[in-house]
């Protein structure tokens, strides 16, 4: 079981949220060139190790909250 | 003026005999088990959403994962309503069947009050599903259907949170009835059926039995 | 001692390992004799013409295909851990070509095809069991889909039906076909040449023949760096040294993203478990694959009669391959609305593998910017049953310095150009 420390709700089981992916950050899309933009979309570092995560406590408080998790291991500590 | 026909059905079918509660067929049965399982969803209840920081919190005096009963004036009558800070900035008022209208009025003028401040109010009465389930095993039951503490030094009688139960995404109220350890569980209405055999199936173990509906007390 | 003498003879790497025959078996029973190693092991050289970066299906099928359809020998397949201990050990060995897409249809039939004649041509029994494949429909929409795709399937010469419950519960009379259950089975897509296969077999099949035509197999070799220098590879730097080569393939499907940036090329991959479980032994009674969409699970039973049970990827990305609760608890109540009568069964063990997933659930095929390292990557939760055709193509490309027109469709500039693949309805269960 992999607990997720939500900051309204304490730690909960990873079931109760949904997984919202590596924290990418959007560029302005009145600015941004096409490249720039499908990158945003489609490319990700896919680290194998320590990474920052968006997660929804869908189950919960239905807030957005920011994970560091290590793929690796699944070890969670806080961003 | 004895109603025989229904207006309003719950999700969850009522254990026989069936009766006629404020336009609501509900079960007429009468338990005295230790462990009791009532659907309380002709209860009335109205979702409020506001700010978790502006000023409705203090206005209703619960904040997140609280709840308390409070006494409210609708129409000229003193009725017992349950707040419950069911999220952050999202709160739910529970009220004996049939007060929804003189609630919705109510938490629609509070939050007229607030200003500069996005709010939503919304009954949910024949939206959601409600059950209570009391007696001293009660969280023993609850504990193996969801992954929360349920001890009293985590959640004392007052506590309010939300988390998966059966798989389900629910609301959990402690609200003990007098010295008995109680519990209510809000869900969607058309997960309600499955909430209420779900927790009779986990229940057998502690001879868990269906008590019927009894306004205005939820 | 002949068996000793020769494991050291081919260590050594002179000589091919032995044709194998029922002559052969019965000479070894009457004697008594080991039989010789199935393929060599190497000093790696100091160049290669091609480097493979990955010891699955794909890459020993890459490497295989090299050397009998191009005749290019001079190439090495290394793996950081021993081959097909990645997602060609731990797939469900699903095979099947019941596809939504034309070219999803006729990618997924020549790997069909080539695995169907993949024993005679690699002198190898990788144990094809041809044995028919149910994909239910629980809804109206699911069964749309499959209609549309059946259509698609016969206008491709695949053979494919929708077939009603009657049908479905004489084929798997151990299916509750009932109309009382959560999810009612109201039809299904019937594919006759869908089966199953014995993964290892064909990873080992693989690796003993590339290696009779001369390719090495490197395991234990993991890939340090890839040298790019203006824009071209020049080598790679592995734990066990420095190689030089001007192509390298990426085929290291859950761990691609991770070749793939030293090399400087970034992909849109993320990488996700799938978990899959096997149950104790019994008496064979389940004779078709059955695949439920909806429930997300999909069941066969082995020939020891263990039954094989897979699900759709882990809700977040991870490279952790250890099981959870979560996954058997879903899986073993998805399995019982299926076939109730499983309940007493116990399960053996579960496991989990890495799947690289595109954002449009197809693989990422063919040249990158860099010139000379090559992918054949995004292969998601369905690359064990694409290994063949994957191998011949990418072969093919590397020979000719061209894209072969069955993958012109999966190249990397997709994404920069929006011209992405639409075949997620039947590519996978689960999305």
């Amino acid at each position: 079981m992999i607990l997720l420390p939500c900051p309204w709700c304490g730690s909960r089981d990873a079931g109760e949220f949904s997984y919202g992916g590596e924290l990418t950050p959007r560029p302005d899309p009145r600015t941004a060139t096409r490249e720039q933009w499908r990158n945003y979309l489609y490319l990700r570092d896919n680290v194998a190790g320590w990474t920052t995560e968006r997660w929804y406590h869908r189950m919960g408080c239905r807030r957005y909250l920011t994970v560091r998790r290590n793929t690796v291991t699944n070890e969670v500590a806080a961003p | 003026m004895r109603e025989s026909r229904p207006i309003a059905r719950s999700p969850i079918t009522p254990a026989s005999p069936e009766v006629i509660v404020e336009g609501w067929a509900v079960s007429g049965r009468r338990s005295r088990a230790g462990l009791t399982l009532t659907d309380c969803t002709p209860a009335a209840k109205v979702v409020l959403k506001a700010s978790a920081e502006g000023t409705i919190p203090e206005r209703l005096g619960v904040p997140f994962g609280r709840a308390a009963t409070q006494t409210w004036t609708l129409g000229g009558h003193d009725v017992a309503v349950i707040i419950v800070g069911s999220g952050p900035g999202e709160w739910l008022v529970l009220a004996p069947p049939g007060a929804g209208a003189g609630v919705f009025d109510r938490v629609t003028a509070l939050a007229a009050e607030s200003t500069g401040d996005l709010v939503s109010v919304l009954d949910l009465s024949h939206g959601r599903a409600l059950v209570r389930l009391t007696g001293a095993r009660s969280a023993d039951l609850l504990a193996k259907e969801t992954a929360v503490n349920l001890a009293d030094a985590v959640c004392p009688n007052g506590s309010a949170l939300r988390s998966a139960l059966a798989g389900l995404a629910a609301d959990i109220v402690r609200d003990d009835r007098g010295s008995a350890r109680s519990y209510l569980v809000h869900c969607e209405r058309s997960s309600g059926q499955y909430l209420f055999d779900s927790l009779l199936d986990a229940g057998a173990e502690f001879g868990i039995d269906v008590n019927g509906f009894v306004p205005p007390e939820i | 001692m002949t068996a000793l003498s020769d494991r050291v003879h081919l260590r050594n790497g002179h000589a091919r390992p032995s044709r194998y025959s029922a002559f052969a078996l019965l000479r070894h029973g009457v004697t008594g004799e080991s039989w010789p190693l199935a393929w060599r092991t190497h000093e790696p050289r100091h160049s290669y013409d091609v480097v493979v970066v990955g010891g699955g299906v794909h890459g020993l099928a890459t490497a295989y295909y090299l050397a009998r359809n191009h005749g290019i020998t001079n190439v090495a397949v290394v793996d950081k851990s021993y081959i097909g201990s990645g997602g060609s050990g731990r797939n469900t060995a699903i095979l099947r070509s019941n596809y939504l897409t034309p070219d999803g249809v006729r990618f997924y039939d020549r790997s069909l095809t080539l695995y169907q004649r993949l024993a005679a041509e690699l002198n190898y029994n990788v144990m094809f069991s041809r044995r028919g494949h149910l994909t239910l429909a629980h809804n109206d929409s699911s069964l749309r889909t499959m209609r549309w795709r059946a259509e698609v399937n016969k206008a491709c010469g695949v053979d494919s039906e929708v077939i009603g419950p009657d049908d479905i519960k004489t084929l798997v009379p151990f299916m509750d076909t009932s109309t009382q259950t959560r999810y009612p089975i109201l039809g299904a897509l019937y594919h006759p040449p869908g089966g199953i296969i014995r993964h290892d077999a064909v990873v080992w099949g693989y690796a003993r023949a590339a290696d009779a035509m001369g390719v090495h197999v490197h395991q234990d070799t993991e890939v340090t760096g890839i040298d790019v220098e203006g824009g071209r590879v020049t080598g790679v730097r592995t734990n066990r040294g420095s190689i030089a080569t001007n192509v390298v393939v990426n085929c290291a499907a859950g761990w691609a993203t991770l070749v793939s940036d030293l090399a400087g090329v970034r992909l849109p991959v993320q990488t996700f478990p799938l978990q899959a479980a096997v149950t104790e032994p019994v008496r064979p009674f389940l004779d078709t694959v059955v695949v439920s969409g909806t429930l997300h699970v999909y069941v066969s039973q082995t020939d020891r009669g263990e039954l094989v049970f897979g699900a759709s990827v882990d809700p977040f990305a991870s490279y952790s391959t250890r099981g959870s609760l979560e996954f058997v608890e879903g899986l073993a109540s998805h399995v019982l609305q299926l076939m109730p009568s499983l309940s007493p069964l116990r399960l053996l063990r579960q496991w989990a593998g890495l799947c690289d997933m595109t954002p449009d659930f197809a693989p990422i095929m063919g040249h990158t910017a860099v010139e000379g390292f090559l992918v054949d990557v995004g292969w998601g939760t369905y690359g064990f049953k694409a290994g063949p055709v994957a191998g011949e193509a990418m072969a093919e490309c590397i020979a000719t310095g061209r894209t072969p027109e069955l993958i012109s469709a999966f190249g990397l500039r997709r994404f920069a150009d929006g011209t992405l693949v639409g075949e997620k309805g039947a590519a996978a269960v689960g999305h």
